[in-house]
């Protein structure tokens, strides 16, 4: 039986919800407070990286299902603290709950990662696979990338009715999740190197 | 003993130094890129460069600069010939 760690759990939440928060943050001050001056026409361009889907991506894959709490409060506190006024005028009815979608798309990549053998055994939820090997995570982003675009949006239309979702939008979301998640990893590769570079940090490999 | 938080963190840098080991775009350590340029700096102010020529460029001890070289000579980086003048030197020549 999987024994529950508490301090571990205490530990991830903080790391998850402060990665995610940073993230969203950056992503949101680079779209719509346009800090980068990058002069967007499209409002929506920005979702086609959408860096949060990185840190879903790695926080569930690295530190399991510990992580799971404190990710869906940063998915739905995000948006609620950094645009506020936005959020409470623009953001449509069951978002908080589309990010539960969200979540469940890269869970199940996960498992389906595990379920095709990744993990040797007998298959379980509890069961770790191991991410070191970044293929299996390229993997996971990929599938979560399209199960969340079909997910989240499929939950958002049928709680509002009023909304009709084309499948613009969803590739939208598909395309945004995916890039941002690389991106994502692309970066914490390029300050890994610079630190390894630079003799901040030991390799693990020595 | 290592937490299961350390395990994690540490599973998150070994994934990160995979991804790099596979692209090996910079798997070399600062000794190592200053020998390089002194070979590519060599090279292109005199038009050859031989193993002496590092040593005394780069003022890196022998062994380092054997090593070095072995090593960049594995990774198709340089190529080591025979100089036709000298049959005991040997000159570097970047790969293309």
């Amino acid at each position: 039986m999987h024994k529950f760690d508490l301090p571990h759990f205490i530990k991830v939440s903080i790391t998850v919800y402060v990665f995610y928060m940073f993230l969203y943050g950056t992503w949101y001050f680079l779209h719509i407070q346009d800090f980068a001056n990058l002069r967007l026409d499209n409002e929506w361009t920005g979702s086609l990286v959408f860096l949060p889907h990185g840190a879903r991506v790695l926080m569930v894959c690295f530190f399991r299902y510990y992580s799971l709490p404190a990710l869906y409060l940063a998915d739905i506190t995000g948006p609620s603290i950094m645009n506020h006024e936005q959020y409470n005028v623009n953001y449509v009815e069951g978002s908080n709950i589309a990010a539960i979608g969200c979540i469940a798309a890269v869970i199940l990549s996960v498992e389906l990662i595990k379920w095709s053998r990744v993990s040797e055994g007998k298959f379980s939820f509890f069961k770790p696979v191991n991410f070191k090997n970044y293929k299996f995570l390229f993997l996971v982003v990929v599938l979560s990338s399209l199960l969340s675009g079909v997910i989240c949006n499929s939950i958002i239309s049928i709680i509002n009715d009023q909304v009709s979702i084309d499948v613009l939008t969803v590739l939208r979301f598909m395309v945004g999740d995916f890039l941002g998640a690389i991106t994502v990893i692309a970066l914490m590769w390029i300050v890994f190197t610079t630190a390894i570079d630079t003799r901040l940090i030991l390799s693990p490999e020595k | 003993m290592t937490t299961n938080y350390k395990k994690d963190l540490i599973n998150i840098l070994e994934m990160l130094a995979n991804i790099e080991r596979d692209l090996n775009l910079a798997n070399y350590n600062e000794t190592e890129k200053k020998i390089y340029y002194t070979i590519a700096m060599s090279i292109s102010n005199n038009g050859s460069c031989n193993i002496t020529d590092v040593i005394l460029e780069s003022r890196f001890s022998r062994s380092t600069v054997y090593k070095t070289i072995k090593k960049f000579e594995k990774a198709n980086l340089i190529i080591v010939e025979q100089s036709r003048n000298d049959k005991r030197e040997f000159n570097l020549v970047l790969a293309p």
